[in-house]
């Protein structure tokens, strides 16, 4: 059975070069699908309008 | 320690970009999937996004079994020999994609055109068109702005496909409705450079050009989101799988069928018009006491002002900017064009010889260009061809059109459009001219009400030189019937046919009683208001100074 993670072994880990890489990595990645689920959706609508015959 | 942003960043990029690609993939195999089923849709307010976006028409120009067809109001209306019903389950092997929008014109159909790009290189297109706009001096902006898109508009600006030439006089057209634009600036100023035309505009056009594709490219993922995002909204009620059923069809037969079908539905009218449209807008679209200014049916009016319109409407620069991005896009067109309705423009005076203006010029603008055409000028006079004077197809004129597309669709090579529909009983020829005149064109103002006098003006804008004589009431009691001849510097200032076209009342004694009376000035014989009238006059006893009841002059007080 593992031991318990500590406050020691945390910091141990986030002061590793790949775990910083692979969490900015993250935040980066997070940061463009942000992006694109707010801007993804583009706004093609015509404004309704009286047709007037022809 | 430095933190390590740019490997982190990159590969965000990457993975996103990787994520972007299999979405723009996954998007296209279910726009696939489904294309089948949703291609005989004809209301674009079911389905949006076919009309707004190209994801969709792209994808059915991939597709071998379906024949696009763009148009205007006459792909929207519901028939039942509609070729969305007709070929919906594939009869010869095809159905079609009908795109078109109430009040599309040439320039809407161009930039949608343009959007598709280069999946139109070597393809069939059919082309749909009724004669009005062509004599319609400007498309009424309301009808452009419901058809435009942003992403047509970007794709026309920053296209590959088109030489720059044409996109300028394209851009100079789009600029002439600026309020579309003012939320595309990218757009908007590209089209501004192109329309400009100086050495420095096409330097600022060339630079522009890889941020408008980006654009492109980023409107182009929005409209597969768009399209995913509309297929998940309705999965429930979708489904993908399309019935084909082989079979021939008896043309002759059923050109008989839907005529009889068509004549059941449009009895109650002298011109073929059908019984709906014509118990919702007949008494207006026939009766000539209503041709007045503010009275009269739009429709009505620009026939009647066909013969001075038609040479100078902009749908003819704008058919001819769609016929040369055809030709540069490297499509194979077909143009089909209903007829007028020969028997109701004959009625409003409109001769043959004016109708024919139309056909002519459209057989000789789509010849230049080598595009094959169907004007059905031969069912001019066919009274059940078309539904209603805005020649929207009937039934009849449905089977006639798909007849049409049918052969154009199987057809290897096209020598001569009309060979389409030869197997068809030819139309009757041009309706005969009707014997009415031409209709006038009243205007008039009633200016002046009192104490001494009544006055105004009145002109039949269609004879300019001639005066009209004006009815004078009190309540419903006649008082005179005078004519409007008196001399005015304002008016001929105001071209106003000569100018004599003024009419004074003095005030008759009795009216002068102190009580109020409600003044109405119409054209004689024609209940025909003019404007500002009726109006209340109110002249105490004292007042009775003048107005012996006859005609007095009071031309300076009126204004045009």
């Amino acid at each position: 059975m593992n031991p318990r993670p500590t406050l020691e072994h945390i910091s141990v880990l986030v002061s590793a070069p790949w775990v910083r890489t692979v969490a900015m990595t993250l935040y980066y990645l997070a940061i463009l699908l942000g992006l694109i689920l707010l801007y993804g959706q583009g706004d093609f609508s015509a404004p309704p309008f009286i047709y007037q015959g022809f | 320690m430095k933190a390590p942003h740019l490997a982190p960043a990159l590969a965000a990029v990457v993975i996103a970009a990787g994520a972007v690609g299999g979405g723009y993939l996954y998007a296209r195999s279910v726009e696939a999937r489904y294309l089948h089923a949703l291609a005989p849709v004809i209301a674009s307010s079911q389905f949006p996004v076919k009309f707004q976006g190209s994801a969709w028409q792209r994808a059915a120009f991939r597709e071998a079994d379906l024949l696009p067809l763009y148009g205007s109001s006459e792909l929207e209306l519901r028939n039942p020999y509609h070729a969305a019903n007709l070929f919906k389950d594939y009869p010869t092997g095809f159905t079609i994609f009908p795109v078109g929008k109430m009040g599309a014109g040439c320039l809407a159909i161009l930039q949608q055109l343009a959007a598709v790009g280069s999946d139109l290189r070597g393809k069939k297109v059919t082309i749909s068109m009724t004669p009005p706009p062509f004599f319609r001096g400007m498309m009424p902006k309301e009808n452009y702005q419901g058809n435009f898109s942003p992403l047509f508009a970007s794709a026309l600006a920053f296209s590959m496909d088109l030489d720059v030439p044409l996109k300028q006089r394209i851009a100079r057209r789009m600029l002439d409705y600026p309020k579309t634009l003012e939320n595309e600036p990218l757009t908007r100023f590209a089209l501004c450079r192109l329309a400009e035309d100086s050495p420095l505009a096409r330097a600022i056009y060339r630079a522009l050009v890889p941020l408008g594709q980006i654009q492109n490219l980023v409107f182009q993922l929005q409209d597969h989101w768009n399209a995913l995002v509309f297929i998940h909204s309705m999965a429930s009620d979708l489904v993908h799988d399309v019935r084909h059923e082989t079979g021939t069809l008896d043309w002759q037969a059923l050109a008989g069928e839907a005529e009889l079908s068509y004549r059941d539905t449009a009895y109650n009218n002298p011109f073929g018009i059908a019984k709906h449209v014509w118990e919702l807008d007949g008494s207006r679209l026939g009766r000539q006491t209503n041709a007045y200014p503010g009275g009269i049916f739009p429709l009505v009016m620009a026939i009647c002002e066909m013969p001075q319109t038609i040479s100078s409407a902009k749908e003819w620069t704008d058919l001819e900017l769609l016929l040369q991005t055809l030709q540069e896009l490297g499509a194979r067109p077909l143009i089909l064009s209903s007829p007028m309705k020969g028997v109701f423009y004959a009625y409003w005076a409109v001769p043959y010889q004016e109708r024919r203006l139309y056909y002519d010029r459209l057989e000789k603008l789509t010849g230049e260009h080598h595009v094959p055409t169907i004007d059905f000028a031969d069912h001019d006079g066919d009274a059940f061809f078309t539904l209603d004077a805005a020649s929207h197809m009937s039934s009849k004129g449905w089977i006639y059109y798909c007849k049409a597309l049918d052969a154009f669709y199987h057809a290897k090579e096209i020598d001569g459009a009309y060979a389409f529909v030869a197997d068809l009983p030819a139309g009757p020829g041009p309706a005969p001219d009707g014997p009415r005149k031409k209709i006038p064109h009243y205007e008039g103002f009633h200016d002046l009400n009192g104490p001494s006098a009544i006055a105004g003006w009145a002109w039949d804008r269609t004879r300019p030189d001639r005066s009209v004589p004006v009815d004078i009431y009190d309540g419903e009691e006649l008082l005179a019937t005078i004519a409007a001849d008196q001399f005015s510097e304002g008016l001929k200032k105001a071209k106003i046919g000569n100018g004599r076209h003024v009419f004074t009342y003095a005030v008759p004694e009795r009216l002068k009683d102190g009580r109020p009376h409600m003044i109405r000035v119409r054209i004689a014989g024609t209940g025909l208001d003019l404007k500002r009238t009726p109006r209340p006059l109110a002249v105490a006893s004292k007042d009775r100074s003048q107005g012996s009841g006859k005609s007095t002059r009071h031309a300076d007080r009126v204004s045009p």
